[in-house]
């Protein structure tokens, strides 16, 4: 049976809103959540059975900048994701090891120039990096939007597959409402073209294979892998 | 055995919004959806219909064509705001036919 994971939810600042999360996404039948929290010191005590792998955001603007953020946060998360918002950062994300996602964001038009192209796939498939789709992108879009939005990421979806740089969903949620059951994630791939096999692949193996890997990249004394039992 | 020349599935969902909705605003907004994501002629192959629906406990049935099961659930799926407000609909049960997402919750 398959073990399915959101990788990307926005740890709300109300507690009792992240633990209503924590227990819809149970519900719903997800055995890991990717929480994103810019700090490593993540509660443990929980006592609601769910895997929380805790993720960093990073937003540079420059390769530099990406640098010297990746540099700072050695080895304190679970997941690290980057934000490509230029080429030379994209780029440089992509080729660097102790980068896990790559995510594309922001205005369409800047989109089309920076979002994921030949040169990048290619870099990231050799470091293990995958390509991030967030549901919440979509599901918030506005009818204008998400028709040039479903066709840019249609050409990125294409070009990874190219490469066979692993594509995976999220929900990208900060509330218990925007939440999507696994099936109803998978569903929404249909607008992408994506089969079910594949997109459910995207929910499940194609996470879990970044986590574990990351667990094994980091230090033992660290939680034995940046995961903790909520 | 005849064959059914339509095969039909029944989708159980929950409406997760506080707003109290009645059964014809429910099926427009999820017609509406699957019209703005698949068009007229993909809105129309679903063949959409609600089968029931609860106001206070706000859960329902709606009935769509077999082939067009993740169609549906993707329009279910990319409702996020009813009357401005933001809401889900969540899935349960699906099942050929009724009397299969009744026994279902047995």
């Amino acid at each position: 049976m398959r073990e399915f994971i959101d990788l990307r939810v926005r740890k709300p600042s109300e507690p009792t809103e992240f633990e209503r999360m924590i227990l819809t996404a149970k519900e719903m039948g997800y055995r890991h959540l990717g929480v994103v929290s810019n700090s490593d010191n993540m509660s443990s005590e929980n006592p609601l059975g769910m895997d929380v792998i805790n993720r960093v955001e990073l937003f540079p603007t420059s390769p530099g900048e990406l640098l010297s953020s990746l540099s700072r946060i050695k080895n304190r998360f679970g997941i690290v994701a980057v934000s490509c918002s230029t080429k030379a950062v994209a780029r440089q994300a992509a080729k660097d090891h102790r980068v896990d996602v790559l995510m594309f964001q922001g205005d369409l038009s800047e989109r089309k120039i920076i979002g994921l192209d030949e040169q990048e796939a290619t870099l990231a498939a050799g470091t293990g990096c995958s390509f991030e789709i967030s549901a919440i992108e979509l599901i918030s879009a506005s009818s204008a939007r998400i028709t040039k939005l479903l066709t840019l990421l249609k050409k990125e979806i294409a070009i990874a597959r190219r490469h066979d740089l692993p594509i995976i969903m999220s929900s990208g949620a900060a509330t218990a409402l925007e939440l999507r059951e696994p099936r109803a994630l998978s569903a929404i791939l249909d607008l992408l073209d994506i089969g079910e096999e594949s997109a459910f692949d995207m929910i499940s193996t194609n996470p879990l294979s970044i986590v574990d890997r990351s667990r094994r990249k980091l230090k033992p004394s660290l939680n034995g892998a940046g995961r903790r039992r909520l | 055995m005849p064959v059914r020349a339509v095969r039909r599935r029944y989708i159980e969902f929950r409406v997760d919004a506080d707003l109290k909705l009645t059964e014809e605003e429910i099926l427009d907004i999820i017609n509406n959806k699957a019209l703005e994501l698949y068009g007229v002629k993909g809105a129309s192959a679903a063949s959409l219909s609600m089968i029931s629906y609860d106001s206070d406990g706000r859960k329902g049935i709606i009935r769509c064509n077999h082939d067009s099961l993740r169609r549906t659930r993707a329009a279910l799926a990319m409702i996020s705001m009813i009357s401005g407000s933001s809401a889900a609909i969540r899935v349960g049960k699906v099942s050929g036919t009724i009397k299969g997402l009744k026994a279902q919750d047995c």
